[in-house]
């Protein structure tokens, strides 16, 4: 009773403020009636609103005062307060501020005067803010700001009241929905900041009250329900200074506006690079989201206040004129770093949390009516592991890993061999690959690196910075990684375990599958990986225009992965593309639906296009010479031919025997005459496996072999393989009841046949395989072709003569070497011969090549090694042609060094005297000592250039087609190799992945696309 | 409805595994390369005139011993050497040099590619002899090369010489085998590109005994034709010619000469399943009475050997002689004769060639050559080079200089013979294990 005597001395005016809030007021204005401690006014304040607002509050018997639409929310009540009369009781008047969408508790206002009559210091209370759909959604229990100037209130997203929050507790500050506020303080601090007309206003009004030696509380037992409808955007924000209307510029501008006016002046400086870096992080955020909106609104916000220092400095003046403590007393109120870090990591994994399991059953999904007795009856399951055993997926798991380690048992260690060249220790030297425009292999080229050198740099960050062991893992694991996304693949076509086992178990051990692992054929090797979720994300040509951009997007990114290993995928690609607008234009003539047209190949070309864009400057080489669209990773080794390839077998080194004949042609055409659907994608089988069959016809070179190989059509055979794949499942899925049901018929027959063909395939691939497992073309071993010593000299050029066999023809080629032996990438890039080279190795192999040595000389070739074994009339021949004079002669070879003086950097003065210049890496800084004529022992590139006193010397190609530099006088000089091309080639790259990447990932939503039961 | 697309599916599989295994590239068939080495000529001695035939003005060459090994065109059909000798690229055709000292002795040598051994049966290292055995390295580095010699009295001791980079060297004869007449040289080269030459030129007191430029003879073989003997009578007299014989091996041999003339084929007496003691030379005497002109024999052993026939000839009253060596079977080559007009000699069981003589106004002209035994074919005076399109088995073939200053014997045969190697290609994967 006591209480409520002197709670009545308070006088309480209700100040309303309102603005387009007709949603919510009716409720507001009944909860303001229904207080059990009556207020002692009710005003309100009316900001232009363009819906009943005003009329429901004049209907509601409360004066209303009339501002302008762009007033601000701390004018408005400013001005309200301005506008009724003081009480004679000054020191115990208060004004409770109340949004249009806040409607306290009966008992609110009674709660809060309660604990103020304990504590006569307190100059602001604040109830408990609830949720106004969601009531227990608990949203605030007092405000505080973070380092960063966001709005900080420790509550967990969507956290639920508990009570947890309960008690009444010092805050630095409580949110103006539902704030008591001394009247005598709030006219004294001149009230809420006007420049603050929307958000952050609460938090700054309750700093200048701290400073000003007054406290501030948070009283729980006092509750309100709150909309919070400006800040979720469910009504616009026109007050002035909201740049076009966007509320969080105005929060961003707010935030940061409230700490430079209130921090200190020593912290301003940390405190503005703080809101800089934070704003500009926001915002990459909010652009990985695609809300370029808010990404704006984070960096206008601080330039609006940075470019406009002077409201800056008013503010603090203002503050420093009512300030009696100091601006940190409020430090024990600013959440901790740590804190906000923990807080902000939680709620991400509590995102993604929701994200990967938000389907998962709950208990609430369990629709089974809970039965006592039922469950008492039923027996408690007893786990029998030995089942464990019968589980297919397990099954497959124990099979392939029993499979992998027989026919790997060569491939424990650093991989080497077949089209896989030697692997470096570190990455470092991959991305140096990727990143130079110019590359020390052959004669060196200015060729872009595929960008899948840059991928399995990135990735080697899973094997510790080790490419070597990602590669390693990723040859041993790929037949088990081909068959999970098999797996999972077929999940689309049966749900028969079993059947998608065996499936994706044929998949791992097709024969494109065991020839490209066992080739170490990295661009097939991924794309089998690959293609199954490919397909399964795009798993039909028509209704093309019902996927989403998103996924289109995210295909887009696995078909550009596959394609930045081998453009061939582009190719299929390409064939696919074709065929489907073939298929829309079909569609076209019988229902004119051209939007529908449209809709479909705009994403048909934004899938063709992509990968091309991403893979840019590479991709771009093939428009220039074609036969890059028919590269693989790596050495250029030959497939097998296109009667092999009919059989769906890519043929080559480590490719099956031709007698291990695999079911793949015959399911192909036997699906060919279903009627059904299966019909469709076995014509699409068919297809591929025609275009492997025509195109292992050809024969290329490149990749710096000059030979003609027949071409490798491992791509087109791979989703040959895959169609297959699904339709066998498919026919047997289908067949199996109709093959119980029915008599013995031709099916029965012809299902029996495909059995066995399997079967047999089966036996014969996997026997073979592990029989061969110790002569496969990639194996593991610590061999070097180069000995040490050649690779001392690190500007010497090697020419290496070697016997290699071909389809089992040995014969002599050659390339030169940079002291040590390809590396990963290099293949890609290497030039192809000079033909004045070529020609002087073909002179030294007959014996005529009168000035071979001096040939090798002009191209800066230093030594010549025959790798044994070697033909001996090859070495007899080289000895008595002369020009060559014998080193060594070793187990490894023979090494001559060519007898005219060569180097890299050659200087011929004008006298004609050489002498050759120091030269280490790409670039070098060294001295000449006169004038003459520098020339370069590299391919000839726009690139090259010599930097001397400034300026660039003259540069010229020569009759070798070297590039060579005119020097007019002695000193020093630097020769470069320009990539400014390529840095900017590659940073477009990087833009057009980043974007990719955003157009792929979800989209985040703005706020006011939330429903507002997820709002609150 | 099901025919006609299972119709259509199997044409369109077998039209493109027809198409594509006829277009299949044959990428296992190895690419050879065939090419002729450059063929080195003689250098000029001191006194004597070297000129050697080619049959394009744009044939490349460049002097040995030069500082640029650069090639440039001989711009001539006919080139003098200074002093060093020539390297000529002249793809397959056979450059002949004519060597003459005015009035004392003439020579002939065809121009050959650099090779690992060269035998040489001529010359002696007696009192009389003033000849020179020269050593070429037309190669870009340092050559190594061994002399070795043989005499009547056996093997001599060798003589290494260390020839620089592009250039030459001379070796006295009388200098290996000192004293000795009878001498066979085999030059081999340890590395490198070495020719060698052998001028075989004797004096006897203020005596001029005549000269010639020994042909080099490439192995020593169990079968030889030595086609193109020159057989001048003069007052009647039967010539006497010297038969120089030498048995690498360590075998003696037995051997049998059978000499192939105008007149017919018959075995000098003596000839016939003769024994000769290997590691000597030996030098026997051949007087045959057939009919003037030339000759031919035609030696088969039991163990391979080498030999040579030196003739006296006398030639606008100059007394000379002339070494005739052995001459492989004739098989398809060219051979530059321009300004040197010989007399060829075939000789064979059925000699049936066809030739192509191109002239230096730019005619051609076929010509067959048939008979047997031995058939002398006087080349027309204006022809620059004759081709043998066609040769029957074991036809051979010599060619007799008549110049002013004596006789010169050359035989008919490749300087250079084409070699087929395979094709090395660029690969990368000579730098992958």
């Amino acid at each position: 009773m006591a209480t409520t005597k002197i709670t009545d001395q308070y006088h309480v005016t209700a100040v309303i403020v309102s603005h387009d809030g007709a949603i919510w007021l009716p409720e507001v204005v009944a909860s303001l009636s229904s207080q059990t401690r009556r207020l002692n006014q009710i005003v309100a304040v009316d900001t232009g609103s363009k819906d009943k607002s005003a009329a429901l509050l004049k209907a509601a018997k409360i004066p209303v005062l009339s501002l302008p639409r762009d007033a601000g929310f701390g004018d408005a009540v400013y001005r309200a307060v301005e506008k009724f009369p003081k009480s004679n009781n000054e020191r115990n008047e208060w004004i409770w501020v109340i949004h249009d969408d806040c409607a306290p508790k009966s008992d609110a206002l009674e709660k809060l005067l309660a604990e103020l009559v304990k504590r006569p210091n307190v100059a602001m209370a604040g109830p408990k803010l609830l949720g106004w759909h969601d009531r227990s959604h608990l949203l605030e229990v007092g405000v505080s700001i973070t380092n960063n100037g966001a709005r900080w209130t420790g509550m967990e997203p969507q956290e639920y009241d508990q009570g947890q929050h309960d008690g009444v507790r010092d805050v630095l500050s409580v949110s103006t929905a539902g704030a008591l506020i001394r009247r005598d303080v709030f006219e004294e601090l001149g009230g809420y900041d006007p420049q603050l007309a929307l958000f952050r206003d609460d938090v700054d009004f309750g700093w200048r009250i701290r400073m000003a030696g007054h406290s501030i509380i948070v009283v729980t037992d006092s509750v309100a329900f709150h909309a919070q409808a400006a800040a979720s955007e469910r009504r616009s924000v026109d007050v002035e200074g909201a740049f076009l209307h966007r509320p969080l510029l105005l929060d961003c501008r707010n935030s940061a506006y409230v700490l430079m006016a209130n921090s200190s002046a020593w912290l301003l400086p940390w405190l503005i690079l703080q809101l800089i870096t934070g704003a500009a992080i926001r915002s990459i955020g909010y652009l990985i989201a695609k809300l370029p909106g808010y990404a704006s609104d984070e960096i206008l916000a601080i330039a609006s206040l940075v470019f406009r220092p002077a409201i800056l400095r008013a503010a603090r003046k203002e503050r420093r004129i009512h300030r009696l403590l100091p601006p940190r007393v409020i430090a024990d109120f600013i959440p901790p770093r740590l804190t906000q870090y923990r807080n902000g990591l939680n709620n991400f994994l509590e995102s993604i949390r929701n994200r990967i399991f938000a389907k998962l059953p709950t208990d609430n999904d369990i629709d089974e009516e809970f039965n006592d007795d039922a469950d008492l009856l039923t027996p408690a399951k007893v786990v029998n592991w030995g089942s464990v055993f019968k589980r297919p997926q397990v099954v497959l798991g124990i099979s392939l890993f029993i499979f992998i380690l027989l026919s790997s048992r060569s491939r424990f260690g650093s991989l080497i061999g077949g089209a896989l060249a030697t692997t470096p220790h570190g990455t470092s030297s991959l991305w140096r690959s990727y990143i130079e425009s110019w590359h020390q292999v052959g004669m060196g080229s200015s060729a872009p690196t595929p960008p899948w050198v840059a991928i399995l740099s990135g990735l080697s960050i899973f094997s510790f910075g080790k490419p070597a062991v990602l590669v390693t893992f990723l040859i041993f694991l790929a037949p088990a990684l081909m068959a999970i996304s098999a797996y999972k693949f077929l999940k689309l076509v049966t749900a028969n375990s079993w059947l998608r086992v065996s499936a994706s178990m044929l998949y791992a051990i097709s024969p494109v599958a065991i020839a490209s692992v066992n080739t170490g054929r990295l661009g097939t090797i991924v794309l089998l990986i690959l293609l199954p979720w490919i397909v399964a994300s795009i798993s039909s040509l028509d209704n093309f225009e019902r996927i989403s951009w998103r996924r289109i997007f995210g295909v887009a990114i696995l078909i550009s992965i596959a394609t930045s290993f081998t453009l061939m995928v582009w190719l299929a690609v390409l064939v696919v593309t074709a065929v489907g607008i073939g298929l829309d234009v079909r569609s076209f003539n019988v229902d004119l639906n051209k939007e529908l047209f449209d809709q479909k190949l705009k994403r048909r070309i934004a899938l063709l296009v992509t990968p091309l864009i991403v893979t840019a400057p590479w991709s771009l080489t093939a428009i220039i010479d074609p036969n890059r669209f028919l590269y693989e990773p790596g050495i250029l080794l030959s497939g097998g031919g296109p009667n092999l390839a009919f059989l769906g077998n890519p043929g080559g080194p480590g490719a099956l025997p031709w007698w291990a004949i695999s079911p793949l042609t015959l399911v192909l055409l036997v699906a060919y005459f279903a009627s059904t659907q299966l019909r469709k994608v076995a014509q699409m089988g068919i297809l591929f496996l025609l275009c492997s069959v025509a195109l292992s016809g050809l024969s290329i070179t490149g990749n710096g072999t000059i030979a003609p190989t027949q071409l490798w059509v491992g791509v087109f055979l791979a989703v040959a393989t895959l169609a297959a794949v699904t339709v066998g499942t498919i026919i047997l899925n289908d067949l199996r009841d109709y093959l119980i049901a029915t008599n013995i018929n031709y099916r029965h027959i012809l299902s029996a046949c495909l059995l066995l063909i399997t079967l047999g395939y089966s036996a014969t691939a996997l026997s073979w395989n592990i029989s061969q497992a110790s002569s496969s073309p990639v194996y593991s071993k610590s061999v070097n072709i180069l000995p040490e010593y050649l690779g001392v000299e690190t500007d010497a050029k090697t020419l290496v003569l070697r016997e290699i066999t071909n389809r089992d023809l040995t014969s002599l080629a050659f390339y030169i070497s940079r002291g040590s032996d390809i590396i990963l990438g290099e293949p890609d890039v290497a030039p192809l011969q000079d033909p004045a080279i070529a020609k002087a190795v073909i002179e030294l192999a007959d014996g005529s090549g009168l000035t071979t040595s001096k040939t090798f000389a002009d191209f800066g070739i230093k030594y010549l090694f025959a790798k044994n074994p070697i033909d001996r009339d090859v070495v007899r021949t080289i000895d008595a042609l002369g020009g060559f004079a014998r080193t060594s002669a070793t187990a490894d070879g023979i090494v001559w060094k060519v007898s005219e003086p060569t180097g890299r950097l050659v200087f011929t003065n004008i006298k004609g005297e050489v002498t050759l210049l120091a030269s280490g890496g790409i670039g070098v800084t060294t001295s000449v000592p006169g004038p003459g004529v520098i020339t370069l022992t590299e391919n000839y590139d726009l690139g090259w250039q010599i930097l001397q006193n400034g300026l660039k010397l003259e540069r010229s190609e020569n009759e070798a087609g070297l590039p060579q530099f005119k020097v007019l006088e002695a000193g020093e000089f630097t020769l470069i190799h320009d990539g400014t091309l390529r840095r900017g080639a590659l940073s477009l790259q990087f833009i057009a992945w980043v974007v990719l990447i955003i157009l792929a990932l979800p989209a985040g939503r703005r706020k006011r696309e939330m429903s507002e039961m997820e709002l609150s | 409805m099901k025919f006609q697309k299972g119709a259509i599916l199997a044409g369109a599989i077998a039209l493109v595994l027809l198409v594509t295994n006829l277009f299949d590239a044959n990428t296992s068939a190895r690419q050879f390369s065939k090419s002729y080495p450059a063929v080195v000529c003689p250098p000029n001695p001191a006194g004597v005139t070297t000129a050697t035939s080619v049959v394009s003005k744009k044939t490349p060459f460049y002097r040995i011993g030069n500082k640029s090994t650069k090639l440039v065109n001989i711009k001539t059909l006919r080139y003098s050497s200074v002093s060093d000798p020539i390297l000529l690229q002249t793809e397959g055709l056979t450059p002949v040099s004519f060597q003459s000292r005015t009035g004392v002795w003439a020579g002939s040598v065809i121009c050959t590619a650099p090779a690992t051994s060269q035998w040489f049966v001529g010359g002696t290292s007696d009192v009389s002899s003033k000849g020179v055995v020269y050593l070429v390295n037309s190669g870009l580095s340092v050559s190594i090369v061994d002399i070795f010699t043989w005499s009547e009295n056996g093997e001599q001791a060798v003589k290494t010489i260390s020839l620089k980079a592009n250039s030459s060297a001379a070796a006295k004869l009388d200098s290996l085998a000192p004293g000795d007449s009878d001498i066979v040289v085999k030059v081999v080269a340890r590395s490198g590109r070495v020719n060698s030459f052998l001028v075989d030129e004797r004096i006897k007191g203020l005596q001029k005994l005549g000269g010639d430029s020994v042909n080099a003879i490439s192995a020593p073989a169990r079968k030889f034709v030595i086609a193109g003997i020159p057989q001048q009578i003069v007052k009647k007299k039967v010539p006497t010619h010297y038969l120089r014989l030498f048995v690498p091996g360590v075998a003696d041999a037995n051997f049998t000469l059978e000499l192939l003339s105008s007149d017919g084929r018959f075995i000098p007496t003596g000839f016939n399943e003769r024994k000769l003691a290997s590691g000597k030379v030996v030098e026997l005497k051949l007087t045959p009475e057939v009919a003037k002109g030339a000759f031919a024999i035609k030696l088969t052993s039991d163990q391979p050997l080498v030999a040579a026939i030196r003739s006296r000839s006398t030639s606008n009253g100059n007394s000379d002689f002339v070494w005739s060596t052995p001459s492989p079977a004739l098989a398809l080559l060219q051979i530059a004769i321009g300004g040197i007009s010989p007399k060829i000699i075939f000789a064979g069981d059925a000699i049936a060639i066809d030739l192509k003589v191109e002239f230096s106004n730019g005619k051609v002209k076929e010509q067959s050559i048939t008979g047997s035994d031995l058939v002398s074919w006087q080349v027309p005076n204006n022809a620059i080079a004759i081709t043998v399109l066609r040769a029957g088995v074991d036809n051979y073939a010599g060619a007799l200089i008549a110049a002013r200053s004596g006789y010169a014997f050359f035989p008919i045969a490749s300087g250079a013979e084409l070699t087929k190697v395979a094709i090395p290609s660029s690969n990368i994967r000579v730098l992958n294990p």
